[in-house]
């Protein structure tokens, strides 16, 4: 499984603490709202679902998991095309988020 | 330059801001989590830039640059990677970034944007063959000789350390600089850096697979954040 990581973070952030702080209290203030939305939804409204999925890979793409943003995007696609393949690894991918955000 | 930022998303909302700090030409007077707010703002009030996601419930992007009758500039903010084609309709979007945004790739937008302000303010007064000349040329400088290279010449500019390859369809040199300085220098609509060690000159790309561009023989590789814009430059049948 894809480690996430505070590069982007970093990066963006170069040096500004302040910034940082601000942003890592933004993630962790507005993930767990996301990632109850999804599964509010899922296998409910697979539209509303994809739409989920769709926000939650901007955070994705912020903890560095790039295999893993690929991964939503298919799902993304997937559900667009009323399919839930890939539903197992994205939740996992989620669960992965979950915990590093928590850490944080 | 007065901009807002409109995304459903604090943590974009938030990193746009952030972005837009560094620059003092930018000024953020607000930003906005729904489309609705934003209309009604802008109603009342002028703009010169707006940062819009374009997937937003209810009401999207392009819904509310329907709405306007004469929008700002646009950049277009997307978690579609493979998002491109239809953004280029409107006149006023100059330029879409994928999230997350990088610092390179917001520097980049934000030269578009700048660009098409100041093509617009020199087309009268500028007819300038002598500027042509000059956009042409670029003077490399090798063992303490300035050498002049044609810049439609250049095939792809390489990192190596502390030098830059330079590959062009001559001659090959070796100069003591990085690939961002060379990149200034370099026509935007012609170069585009496709991986932290590699500049190509789009019109000579040969052919293109999944992460890599065949170039004058030269296998290059694209990485992921860069592909979006590659292909954002093709003319796609």
């Amino acid at each position: 499984m894809e480690k996430c990581n505070t590069n982007y973070i970093d990066a963006l952030s170069d040096g500004n603490k302040v910034f940082r702080a601000k942003l890592i209290a933004t993630l962790k203030e507005e993930f767990p709202n996301e990632f109850v939305i999804y599964f509010d939804n899922v296998d409910k409204d697979l539209k509303k679902t994809a739409e989920s999925v769709h926000k939650l890979k901007h955070k994705i793409g912020i903890l560095g998991l790039e295999k893993s943003y690929d991964l939503a995007i298919i799902y993304e696609e997937n559900l667009r095309k009323h399919s839930l393949e890939g539903k197992e690894s994205f939740e996992l991918i989620l669960d992965n988020m979950y915990h590093f955000i928590n850490k944080l | 330059m007065n901009c807002i930022i409109i995304d459903d998303e604090e943590t974009a909302r938030s990193i746009i801001a952030h972005l837009c700090s560094s620059y003092d030409e930018l000024n953020v007077i607000c930003d906005f989590s729904n489309a609705l707010d934003a209309i009604k703002f802008l109603n009342k009030n002028e703009i010169d830039l707006i940062f819009l996601d374009i997937h937003m419930p209810d009401f999207t992007g392009f819904d509310l640059i329907e709405t306007l009758k004469n929008p700002p500039k646009i950049v277009l903010t997307t978690s579609d990677k493979n998002f491109a084609i239809d953004a280029y309709e409107y006149d006023c979007i100059k330029d879409y970034l994928v999230k997350p945004i990088t610092k390179e790739r917001f520097a980049k937008t934000l030269e578009k944007v700048n660009k098409t302000t100041f093509s617009k303010k020199n087309r009268a007064t500028h007819s300038s063959s002598d500027n042509n000349q000059k956009d042409n040329e670029l003077f490399i400088n090798i063992d303490r000789r300035l050498i002049k290279i044609d810049i439609s010449s250049i095939i792809l500019v390489e990192a190596k350390g502390d030098y830059i390859l330079l590959k062009t369809e001559g001659k090959n040199y070796t100069v003591h600089s990085s690939l961002k300085k060379i990149h200034e220098k370099l026509p935007v609509n012609l170069f585009l850096k496709v991986h932290r060690s590699y500049l190509i000159n789009t019109s000579k790309i040969v052919d293109i697979e999944d992460n890599s561009v065949l170039i004058d023989g030269n296998v290059i590789p694209v990485s992921r954040s860069n592909r979006p814009e590659l292909m954002r430059r093709l003319n796609l049948l």
